[in-house]
Order: C-alpha cells, then structure tokens, then sequence
C-alpha cells in the first residue's frame, strides 16, 4: 500500500467517515464500471459497489488488507458480482464472499483496463458539447456522417472534425496510459512491503 | 512524433471514414495504400480502431454512474440498517400490544369481529383507489401516446416497432401516437426540428401531423422543423407530401427540395432546393423539363413537338423553380403560363 492509501485507510479505520466518503467518490466510477461489466444492470451494480463499501466500512478495524485499499475493493466488487450472477443462476446457493483476512481475487489487468476506460469516458465528457454529440451519435448511434451534417445543420467536413477531434484527444489518453506502466512499477517496488 | 500537436500528419478525413465504414472505392484505396506503407501505420490504425470498437463498448453505462446520488443511497442504507434496530425494537413492543387485544378480543369476540369487518372494508376501499388509480393511468397512457422530449443540448435517436427511426434535435417533443403501426402509422411534432427516417409499409401510411398541416410519407428521409410561427420540411431521400389538412392544397416535395408553411397566413412559400445542381449541356429541351419535373415534382407541358426538340445548355446551382423556368424560357425565347399548377411553355408570339 503507498503512503497515501495507508493513510486514507487509517483514517477509515479510525472511522473517519469524510475519508470514506471521498476515497468512495474518487473511485466509485471505476467500481461501477467494474460491477456493470459482469452485471449489465446499472441500479445492481450500485447495490453490489454499496454492499462492499458498507462491509469495508463496518469491517475496517478487523480487515487485513495486503495489497492496496483500492485493488482490495475492486476485488471485492467483482467477487460480490460473480456472486450476483451465480444466485441468479443457482438460487440461493452463494459462493464465499470476501471475508477479513481471505483477500478476493482478480486478474489486476482487468481493473487497469477499466482504469484506462473511465479515463477515456471522462475525456470524452469534457470534449467540448458539439464535438461530444457528434461523436456520440457517430459512435452510439450509428449515424452517418450526412445525417449527423443534415440533423445538427453542419457540414460534412465540420463532422468528420469534430470525430477527428475526439479520437486524437482518446489516443493521446491511450498513449499517456501505456507510459504509465513503467511508472506504476517503478513506484510499486520502492513502496512494497 | 510531437506531443503537443499529435498525429497531425496522419490522414484523419480517411481514417474516420474508414472506421464508420464510410470510405468511396478511391478513398478505401487510398486508404489501403496508406495502410501498406508503415508498420506504424497500421499499429495506429489498430489501436484506434480498438478504441473506436471495444473501447468505447461500456460508455453507456459510465454515463449512468452518479458518484454523488450512490452516496446518499449508501448513507440510507446505513441509518436504515440502525433504523431496522429501531424497528426491531418496535416490532417487540408491537407483539405485546398484540398479546394484549388478543386477550381483550377472548373477552368480546363480537367487538373483535366488528373490528375486523371496518378493517376489510378499509382494505377493499384502499385496493379499489388503487385499481382506478391503475386503471386510471393505462387509459391515459393508451389515449396520449408516447411522447418523447429533448432538452438544450441534447440529441435523441427514437426507434419506432415499423423499423423506421426519429432523430430528434434539442429541445424538441414529438408524440407517438396511441396504435402506431397497427391500422396507420402516425406522429406528432409538437415543436422543435425531427428527421424521419422511414421504413416503407405498404399498407400503412406514415403521417406527421402538425396541427392545420401534415406530412404524408411516401417512404423516405425528411426533416421538420416546427416552430411558433412556419414549419419548414425539408426532403433528403425520396418523396412526400405536405398537405394544408383544412383546404386539402398538398405539395409534393422530392429529394432535395424544401418548403415552408406559414402558420399565421395560412399559407404555403416559395419552393426552395437545398444542395443540388442540374447541369443541361445540350440538352433538348424535352429532356431539360423531364429533368426539372423530376427536381421539383411539378408538371411542364409543351406546347408542341417542334419545340421539345429544341436544344440548350443551363447549369442550375440551387435557384428555385420559377428561375429555372424563367431560364429555360429565356434562353430559347419562350414564355409560360401557369393552369392548374401545371407549367405550359410555348413560343413567344
């Protein structure tokens, strides 16, 4: 765990709950994102991220967490929503859920892709309001470029820019993030345990 | 490559169309040349291509995360689980109060059963409210339609059951109506600016109706636009026709062409073309009408058959219909009238 997230867990442990809630609000995007994936259902994966946190919340002061606070939750979500998907395939029947001491397991690419992901949608978000419809309904909707032209009384030429726009903008979040790696390690190996 | 203005030099017009499958047969060339000549290349175009495909798969949901209103439904959950204590302790002071009238009810069962009668009666009044409330509600429901709305800023894309679909632009309501796609397919656009695109059923009629006026589609592409005081339709693929409801006088516009109605006159403009050019180059002149008849869905007669064959040379670069006319007649020193809608050329005497 770096110094920063040893401190925020401290905090939580001593039942800071300004702490709790900011450390929820930094990251739930990512652990809804996470539980969506598995789940395909919004108002569930809300649920799901909840029930961790409130489990965290009420188990800090006994949980042993090894790794870090963030990849603990991220873990926990995923197990919560597999457990999700195995009681709506096997009633009642439920899987071991993450429990103090017993870490839950996850491949750590996976939360770094959705990482990547919630980084490339905020981008997207902050694309100035006209490039963000236009590559919206180029991208989601599956508009045509002449209709996009014709529905938003632009030209062709003004479409394609604003689609050119947006994917410079998420390529460059792509490339930034693939330097990150080397970093990630190299700040990993002076802060392990 | 430098970070502060990236890829600047990659042919961005072809990769995008190229990732929304929009290339021409040159420009798909042009593009598989491009794609050919580096490695780089074409690891670019793989990781924007992922991006534009994979990446972008879980957006939808992102944009349903609200970080803040989560929150509050986690402190809920949290005072209700202390609250469910409360409850619990309730519930216990509930059961004895129970215990109690159950003794006071061994005592006078008539009372009890008296009670028990108001309480039915009770229930059967709360579940009557509720299925006319029910009730209520689906007779509104199937009267009004459905109706769709877009606030400032935002653009909506609304499937119909016919396949036919309705971009809808901001701020702007349109209203499906009760039975769409069972006898008839109707809508209405209450305000703003909505492109149709249609699916062609035979049988069913695909109206728009605006009030005094209505668009009755033939099986094509069109916008409306709506507003307080004209409604401007504007034909982008095939055919329609916009029919003044009280009078019956209907127009029928064809691709490219657009007309307003003026809401407060009661009256059709001037027939204007959005983005076309016919060029005649040495035309006779039978073909040039043949021409602009299929341009503007008006119908030209001539006059006599000496004349048809006449030749000229025009290029038309979006003028109306009536300049067109004033053109063609110019050039081979004719002159029109007008009887019934239909244009008559003949030679000037």
């Amino acid at each position: 765990m770096n110094p920063n997230e040893e401190n925020i867990w401290r905090s939580i442990q001593k039942q800071d709950s300004q702490a709790f809630e900011n450390f929820y609000k930094e990251h739930y995007k990512l652990f809804f994102l996470t539980a969506c994936g598995y789940l395909k259902d919004p108002g569930l994966a809300q649920e799901v991220v909840n029930d961790v946190f409130i489990k965290v919340w009420q188990e800090a002061g006994t949980l042993n967490i090894q790794s870090s606070l963030k990849s603990y939750i991220y873990r926990a979500v995923v197990n919560r929503s597999l457990n999700e998907l195995d009681k709506g395939k096997r009633g009642k029947l439920r899987l071991g859920e993450p429990s103090p001491g017993k870490e839950p397991f996850a491949e750590p690419r996976e939360m770094e892709d959705n990482e990547l992901k919630v980084r490339l949608y905020r981008a997207i978000d902050d694309l100035p309001e006209q490039c963000r419809k236009v590559f919206m309904m180029s991208r989601f909707d599956g508009l045509k470029q002449q209709e996009i032209a014709n529905l938003l009384g632009i030209s062709i030429k003004t479409v394609k820019n604003h689609i050119t726009h947006a994917l410079k903008l998420l390529h460059k979040v792509l490339r930034d993030w693939n330097s990150l790696p080397l970093w990630i390690g190299v700040m990993n190996y002076f802060f392990r345990r | 490559m430098d970070p502060q203005s990236p890829y600047n030099d990659l042919p961005w017009d072809l990769i995008v169309s190229a990732l929304q499958g929009e290339l021409s047969p040159e420009e798909a060339l042009l593009f598989q040349q491009w794609l050919a000549s580096s490695a780089d290349n074409r690891g670019t175009y793989e990781r924007l291509q992922g991006l534009w495909k994979e990446g972008m798969t879980d957006y939808v949901f992102y944009r349903q995360a609200n970080a803040d209103g989560a929150w509050k439904e986690l402190q809920q959950r949290m005072v209700g689980d202390g609250g469910r204590n409360l409850q619990e302790g309730g519930k216990r002071a509930e059961e004895e109060a129970d215990e109690i009238e159950a003794r006071v009810d061994e005592i006078s069962e008539g009372a009890a059963r008296g009670k028990n009668r108001v309480l039915m009666m009770k229930w059967a009044a709360v579940a009557a409210v509720v299925l006319l409330l029910v009730g209520g509600e689906w007779w509104y429901v199937s009267q009004r339609g459905q109706q769709y709305a877009t606030a400032e800023g935002e653009v909506r894309q609304v499937p119909l059951p016919d396949g036919s679909t309705v971009g809808m632009s901001e701020q702007t309501q349109i209203r499906v109506e009760p039975g769409y796609n069972k006898t008839d397919r109707k809508l209405v656009l209450i305000s703003g600016t909505a492109m149709f695109k249609v699916a062609h059923v035979a049988d069913r009629p695909f109206v728009v109706e605006m009030g005094d006026v209505s668009i009755k589609d033939i099986g094509t592409w069109f916008t409306i636009t709506r507003s307080a005081d004209s409604i401007k339709v504007l034909v982008w693929e095939g055919k329609v026709a916009f029919v003044d409801d009280k009078t019956g006088e209907t127009r029928e516009l064809t691709e490219g062409r657009e007309e307003s109605f003026y809401v407060a006159e009661r009256r059709f403009g001037e027939a204007g073309i959005r983005h076309y050019q016919l060029r005649f180059d040495d035309q006779s002149l039978d073909a040039v009408a043949a021409g602009l008849e299929k341009q503007f869905g008006r119908k030209i007669r001539l006059s006599d058959t000496v004349m048809a064959q006449k030749r000229l040379t025009i290029h038309l670069n979006g003028e109306t219909f009536e300049d067109a006319i004033k053109t063609v007649c110019a050039s081979l020193n004719l002159e029109y009238r007008v009887e019934n809608g239909v244009y008559i050329l003949k030679s000037k005497e």
